[in-house]
């Protein structure tokens, strides 16, 4: 799993907002999100898409590495060093704050 | 509930026609009125034998152009011009659609009411409230975020103000136009070229890196939206106008626009211009006292905010607005409409044509 510049932002777009909901941000397929709030898209790898969705929907940290273990048959330790790294890719990207935690 | 059979549909007479690098609103409207009313007389005012939407064909097309005079002629002599106009082709709606159109049509609003036209527009003083010199007093008075701005006629009293601010910064004129300056002799290049242009205050911004959101809405003139429909431009041209937009649903920037045309109580057509930069909040840098080029858009996915102002004028019954679904998006895309020179004469020479037949070379449009 690549966990390194998961996230590209689109051409010519910075960072979003602070006040995106968590719900706000809407899936297209595994490899693009768009966030309704702030009307920014981003193109993504599915194993990021995969973590998002979790995150957006509340999934504890712990269980999160359980889950990315299993799907992408890697150690434990990597699949909570790849998250970690997603999540410090998106302190940039305030459309993803509220899905950071 | 007035009956609404296209027979006894009153004429409505629309300016801004041009749809060029720079596209004015006119025909947006039209399009907008027709998806409603899809018989409707519309006649067309405009400035320039070339202004494009009097040569179109499609929905957006106009039933007969006249040529009226410049807005900085005065109210007087665009009201003889109406008057000429009316006695061959009577209308009893005029949407304006060019912000330097406004102060002469808020000054005639009581001879157009004598003639039995009909002009939704805000008061004066709403219109100077949200004027580019006042922006900045309206948006602090109601707590709304503003870029840094200056207003003036004396050109060392921007510079100065620039200079204190950091380069490179705007300078914009009264009505239209933006310039980027980087340098002192930038500024005054752009002072000059502005004032003459558009006449006093000229205005030094500063510069907001960030995506630029719109809105565009329609106010009832008692402190209430009628109807709005939010976008991210995503696209814009060199000069900032938008050629691609996308839908967005943000209560932080609903709550804004409430608090502006509450506390303008602003009556009529509205375009609020937001800018936002990284990790702040949306700084409102402009009001645009009519619909945008872009308002068909909002049209065609339910926003029909021509047709609800055509509807309260009317006083039919309003059709419901469906604000768009974040996500929805429109593309601006320029095309060639055919025409024929002898078209160009006549109304070089006469000052007025009959407008070309309906064809549906051009049903969508933004």
């Amino acid at each position: 799993m690549k966990s390194r510049r998961t996230v590209d932002r689109q051409a010519g777009s910075r960072r979003a907002r602070t006040s995106s909901r968590p719900d706000s941000l809407r899936f297209y397929g595994d490899e693009f999100i768009f966030d309704t709030g702030s009307g920014l898209f981003y193109r993504v790898n599915p194993s990021a898409s995969f973590i998002l969705r979790a995150l957006q929907v509340g999934t504890e940290p712990d269980k999160l590495a359980d889950e990315v273990q299993s799907r992408y048959a890697i150690s434990r330790s990597a699949a909570v060093r790849d998250i970690e790294l997603l999540r410090n890719d998106l302190t940039s990207l305030e459309p993803f704050d509220q899905v950071r935690t | 509930m007035i009956d609404v059979a296209p027979k006894k549909l009153p004429t409505i007479a629309v300016s801004g026609l041009h749809r060029g690098e720079n596209p004015q609103p006119g025909p947006a409207v039209t399009a907008g009125l027709r998806r409603r009313f899809p018989e409707l007389r519309v006649i067309g005012l405009a400035y320039d034998s070339l202004e494009s939407g009097q040569y179109s064909h499609g929905i957006d097309r106009i039933d007969a152009a006249f040529l009226v005079p410049y807005p900085r002629v005065g109210p007087q002599e665009l009201l003889a011009r109406l008057d000429i106009i009316r006695q061959s082709d009577p209308f009893q709606v005029i949407i304006p659609c060019l912000d330097s159109e406004l102060p002469n049509y808020i000054k005639l609003k009581p001879e157009l009411a004598k003639r039995g036209i009909t002009c939704i527009l805000p008061s004066a003083a709403a219109f100077d409230g949200r004027s580019k010199e006042n922006l900045t007093a309206l948006c602090e008075r109601i707590k709304v975020p503003v870029p840094a701005t200056c207003a003036s006629n004396n050109v060392y009293e921007l510079a100065d103000f620039v200079g204190r601010l950091g380069y490179p910064a705007y300078i914009k004129g009264r009505f239209y136009e933006a310039r980027l300056v980087h340098t002192l002799s930038d500024l005054h290049a752009a002072f000059e070229d502005l004032m003459k242009t558009w006449g006093g205050p000229v205005l030094a911004q500063e510069i907001t890196l960030g995506e630029e959101y719109d809105i565009v809405g329609l106010g009832d003139g008692k402190g209430k939206i009628v109807g709005s429909c939010s976008i991210r431009k995503m696209l814009r041209t060199k000069s900032g106008k938008g050629f691609a937009g996308v839908v967005v649903s943000d209560p932080d920037l609903d709550e804004l626009a409430a608090r502006v045309i509450a506390d303008l109580r602003w009556d009529g057509p509205f375009e609020l211009e937001f800018i936002k930069a990284p990790g702040k909040p949306h700084q409102l840098f402009e009001m645009n006292p009519r619909f945008p080029a872009w308002v068909d858009f909002a049209s065609q996915i339910g926003c029909n905010l021509p047709a609800r102002m055509f509807e309260r004028i009317i006083g039919a019954k309003p059709e419901t607005l469906v604000r768009g679904t974040p996500g929805q998006m429109f593309l601006r895309h320029c095309i060639d409409i055919a025409g024929d020179i002898a078209d160009l004469a006549l109304l070089a020479t006469s000052g007025q044509r009959p407008g070309p037949k309906a064809s549906n070379q051009l049903e969508v449009m933004t």
